[in-house]
């Protein structure tokens, strides 16, 4: 259940983040099926990669997860960039909050987030929706 | 006579360390030019990954260059054409680096700052993979040499009880 603990660590700590700064944005995340909002939706779509599961010290190998975060954060071009910018900086904060020494380890996994990059704004022509691309490496054991 | 065994040591370090970053730059680009590490539709972005020592400009269109022109005209025209070819056209590099100086990977591909959305490249780049070849491009290689200088009397099936020459390994 590690695996599970980790990535619930990571999406609750984004999600109440964002909830805390707009409780209109929809989160979505890539383990759970979703229908992909309408046009005048702000969403955030939240994509947990595992790259590594254990590392191998003498003796038995020991859990030890690792890989990255990407939150894509959806708003409608009406709205216009600010509140892009404004929903990226909670998804930021959710993401650093795991690693302030006040966190409270809920899941048991020990969670870290590496550098963060982003917010990466793209306009893609033919698109109801600006883009953010926020992403970020992860490790967490047990 | 001091002086000349620094220089020496300071040669080699620097040809391995060289050596090395190259190496690691190829790695980086082979591997981002796959359908893994790259999102694919004609194969243009995965094939357009290069190095230099400043960025790379992402000015190359896809419907200048053959066959990735062809590809997607037939793919938009028929939905369900699969068709892609990753062909990577800056690899391997033309040069190698000193790895003194910081060198860009980028890509090429007009489009390819929409390819982010997608997630694959920051899965490579950011994920535990690349700090693994980092690592892997700048371990200590000790030369893997085996010497046969030893006998050994098969045990199993058809060599059983033949007479052979063991190797050690240095």
């Amino acid at each position: 259940m590690t695996l599970v603990n980790a990535r619930a660590a990571f999406e609750k700590a984004v999600t109440d983040a964002v909830a805390a700064a707009d409780a209109t944005v929809l989160m979505k995340y890539d383990n759970v099926a979703f229908t992909t909002p309408g046009k005048t939706k702000k969403y955030i779509l939240m994509t947990i990669s595992f790259g590594q599961s254990t590392i191998q010290n003498q003796g038995a190998a020991q859990d030890y997860y690792a890989g990255t975060i990407q939150c894509n954060v959806y708003v409608p071009k009406t709205i216009g960039t600010a509140v892009l910018s404004s929903i990226s900086e909670a998804v930021i904060d959710g993401l650093t909050s795991v690693n302030s020494s006040g966190y409270t380890d809920t899941f048991n996994s020990s969670p870290r987030v590496l550098d963060i990059i982003g917010p990466t704004p793209l306009d893609i022509e033919d698109r109801s929706h600006f883009v953010g691309v926020i992403s970020c490496g992860f490790t967490a054991t047990v | 006579m001091a002086k000349s065994l620094d220089q020496q040591i300071k040669n080699e370090v620097e040809a391995y360390l060289g050596q090395s970053y190259n190496r690691l730059i190829a790695t980086i680009m082979r591997r981002l030019a796959t359908k893994k590490r790259s999102p694919v539709y004609t194969g243009f972005f995965a094939s357009s990954w290069k190095a230099h020592t400043s960025p790379i400009e992402a000015v190359d269109k896809v419907e200048d260059f053959s066959p990735w022109s062809g590809i997607k005209t037939r793919k938009r025209k028929d939905k369900s054409n699969k068709e892609y070819k990753i062909d990577p056209r800056f690899y391997p590099p033309s040069k190698a680096y000193s790895y003194k100086r910081r060198v860009y990977i980028g890509n090429a591909a007009e489009y390819s700052i929409y390819a982010l959305e997608n997630g694959k490249v920051q899965q490579f780049v950011q994920g535990p993979e690349m700090k693994k070849l980092v690592e892997e491009a700048f371990k200590e290689r000790t030369p893997k040499i085996s010497v046969g200088g030893k006998q050994g009397i098969g045990t199993f099936g058809t060599t059983a009880g033949k007479i052979y020459t063991g190797y050690s390994e240095l």
